[in-house]
């Protein structure tokens, strides 16, 4: 796992270096990079399946990249570090309150079997899955709330 | 195992800092790639164990990794459609997208 943990380290280095160039092509290689280091990464833990699908993005990603910045433009002339101090204060706390909820959250599923034993999948799957879909229709909820309420502004 | 929950994390808050904080058409698709790859790893170590990857979790991060080529290509497309109607690919720039 430590190795895994390396990687990921690494990947989340390239993904801030394809971000911050300014040269648009070197930072699509960078994003290349970080491809190649998620396809690593697939392997190294047994996800044959999930590699082979980082091989097909980065194959199909990468030239798509280069030929839109063959036919845009080479270089991002809006990039530049001017991160104020709240700015940063709010990026810390939200990696620290991320930190913090995954380390209470984690102790609550159960270990995942390899093979999944029923259909419905395994127990933490099950619990994402409506997570997520309740999440969902809370932001439909939201939405929709804000057009009537745009609609009463008229 | 929680280290590496915590470095998905911090890889996808990386690809939505692009996202948000970019102004370039092309880096903020770099950092919803960065996104897709962070929902990637999170399904393969949601669903390992000693024995390898449970198979639904990988199933469920190739659709991830799948479902967010297909929107990457469609943004592509878009991106270099408004290249060519308004000359840039600045986003603060593009602000007649009805009509």
């Amino acid at each position: 796992m430590v190795a895994v943990n390396v990687l990921l380290g690494l990947m989340i280095l390239a993904g801030l270096v394809a971000l911050e160039m300014r040269n648009l092509r070197v930072a699509i290689y960078s994003l290349g990079a970080g491809g190649v280091l998620f396809i690593v990464i697939s392997f190294l833990m047994g996800a044959l399946e999930v590699g082979i699908g980082g091989v097909i993005l980065v194959a199909i990603l990468i030239p798509l990249l280069i030929w839109a910045v063959g036919r845009t433009t080479g270089e991002d002339t809006t990039a530049r570090m001017r991160l104020e101090v709240n700015e940063i204060f709010v990026l810390i706390s939200i990696v620290a309150f991320i930190v913090v909820l995954l380390v209470v959250i984690i102790p609550l599923f159960p270990e995942l079997p390899s093979v999944p034993e029923a259909v419905e999948g395994p127990m933490g799957l099950s619990i994402l899955r409506e997570v997520l879909v309740l999440l969902a229709a809370l932001a439909g909820v939201w939405a929709v709330l804000r057009l009537v309420g745009r609609r009463g502004d008229k | 195992m929680i280290a590496t929950y915590t470095l998905c994390a911090i890889l996808f808050l990386v690809g939505l800092y692009g996202v948000v904080r970019r102004k370039n058409l092309i880096k903020v698709i770099i950092g919803i790639a960065i996104m897709v790859q962070s929902v990637g790893l999170v399904f393969v170590v949601l669903g390992y164990s000693e024995g390898g990857v449970g198979g639904i979790s990988q199933t469920m991060g190739l659709v991830a990794l799948i479902g967010g080529l297909a929107v990457m290509t469609l943004m592509i497309a878009t991106s270099i459609r408004l290249h060519q109607k308004y000359g840039t690919s600045d986003i603060s720039e593009i602000r007649r997208l009805k009509g």
